[in-house]
């Protein structure tokens, strides 16, 4: 049985005596396990939602793409043989072929940005290709120069490559959102057992003890897609001195992963 | 004679192209595949001028296809098909090989252009 002694000095009627309280601290313990239990539960349970949701954003992406996304691509092909087989005097037909072909090509391009904003098909091309392609994204889409060094353009696991890809948006997206940055930077390298996702900018930066930050859910979901994967997303920052993130996941070792040395 | 090899997983995108450029290249021969087996059979059976090649397949990728297109038959001109426009696409699909890169949105026009020239030997 846990018990917890405590030993306290006092005086009883002018003598020197000492008091000893035990506790039984059995349900204090069960209570502790419980909860470390309840909380390793949790953790299981948002490390497979996030899985779920992931491997459903992949497949309704691919099949908005792949499936929508050919068909209209097929329509817009059989609307320009048809233009090209009318007669030039057919010019009411011809022009209403012509804005039916505009119509496909929007749709197509509304396809392309449903599907692209679940899942972008470049992470097929690997992390290094997404990570590029996000860079050029961003930059363009909200001025802040962003640079980007790609030292490995090793293909990784698929976990390994979208959750440095989400943990690379989320924090693109804190940059647009809520810093004052003019520049940013974005590193990608493979360390010895480890791959490293890096980034940094130029804002004003915020205090770490601002207890607004331990509710922040895009922060926290960071932590979790790289905890999922043993690994771990750290965040130093300081008024005036711009904001660093540094998100690593372990690699298996060339034994696991079946690699010849 | 023109002998064009198509590949790509959907039957109606390929009718659609084999319409298209049956109207452009006159007297044209054209062959199907929809997916990496099949290409590599076609590729065995014919002598094919020049490939279509959708980068998106099933089971194994277009840009895999493509370096076993080129492992086999080098000489062959492929202009790889895809309905992603980023340019990391492209510059991976050129590196690998291939002679045009073009998104499959593009105006028809453009791509009878492309293959008009991938055929009188030059690159996009």
């Amino acid at each position: 049985m846990p018990v917890r002694l405590s030993l306290n000095p006092l005086r009883l009627d002018g003598t020197r005596a000492v008091c000893l309280i035990a506790s039984d601290l059995s349900q204090t313990k069960r209570a502790e396990r419980e909860l470390r239990a309840s909380s390793e539960q949790l953790r299981s349970l948002a490390a497979h939602l996030m899985t779920v949701r992931e491997e459903e954003r992949t497949r309704i992406s691919r099949e908005v793409h792949d499936e929508l996304g050919q068909l209209l691509t097929a329509v817009n092909m059989d609307l320009a043989w048809l233009a090209g087989r009318l007669p030039l005097k057919n010019g009411q037909m011809l022009e209403r072929i012509r804005s039916t072909r505009q119509l496909a090509e929007s749709l197509i391009q509304a396809v392309r940005k449903i599907s692209t904003e679940l899942r972008p098909g470049i992470l097929d091309m690997g992390l290094a290709a997404a990570v590029e392609w996000q860079v050029q994204e961003f930059q363009a889409r909200t001025g802040i120069q962003c640079n980007h060094r790609l030292l490995t353009r090793e293909a990784f696991a698929p976990d390994v490559s979208t959750a440095l890809f989400r943990i690379l948006q989320e924090s693109l997206t804190n940059i647009a959102r809520h810093a004052k940055a003019t520049r940013a930077e974005v590193v990608l390298q493979k360390q010895r057992d480890r791959l490293v996702l890096w980034m940094r900018d130029n804002d004003r930066g915020f205090d770490q003890a601002d207890p607004s930050l331990s509710k922040s859910l895009g922060l926290l979901g960071m932590r979790e897609r790289a905890a999922i994967l043993g690994g771990q997303v750290n965040i130093s920052s300081a008024p005036g001195k711009g904001t660093t993130v540094t998100a690593w996941i372990p690699l298996p070792s060339p034994e696991e992963s079946g690699a010849k040395p | 004679m023109i002998r064009v090899l198509i590949v790509d997983d959907h039957a109606i995108v390929r009718r659609g192209l084999r319409r298209l450029l049956s109207d452009e290249l006159h007297g044209a021969a054209f062959g199907e595949a929809s997916n990496a087996r099949q290409a590599l059979e076609e590729l065995r059976g014919e002598k094919w001028d020049v490939a279509l090649l959708d980068i998106t397949l099933p089971g194994k990728s277009g840009l895999d296809l493509l370096k076993e297109l080129k492992a086999a038959r080098p000489r062959l001109p492929v202009l790889v098909l895809s309905a992603h426009p980023e340019d990391q696409f492209a510059l991976r699909t050129l590196k690998a090989g291939a002679e045009g890169y073009l998104p499959k949105d593009s105006a028809p026009e453009e791509l009878v252009k492309a293959i008009r020239k991938i055929l009188a030997g030059g690159d996009m």
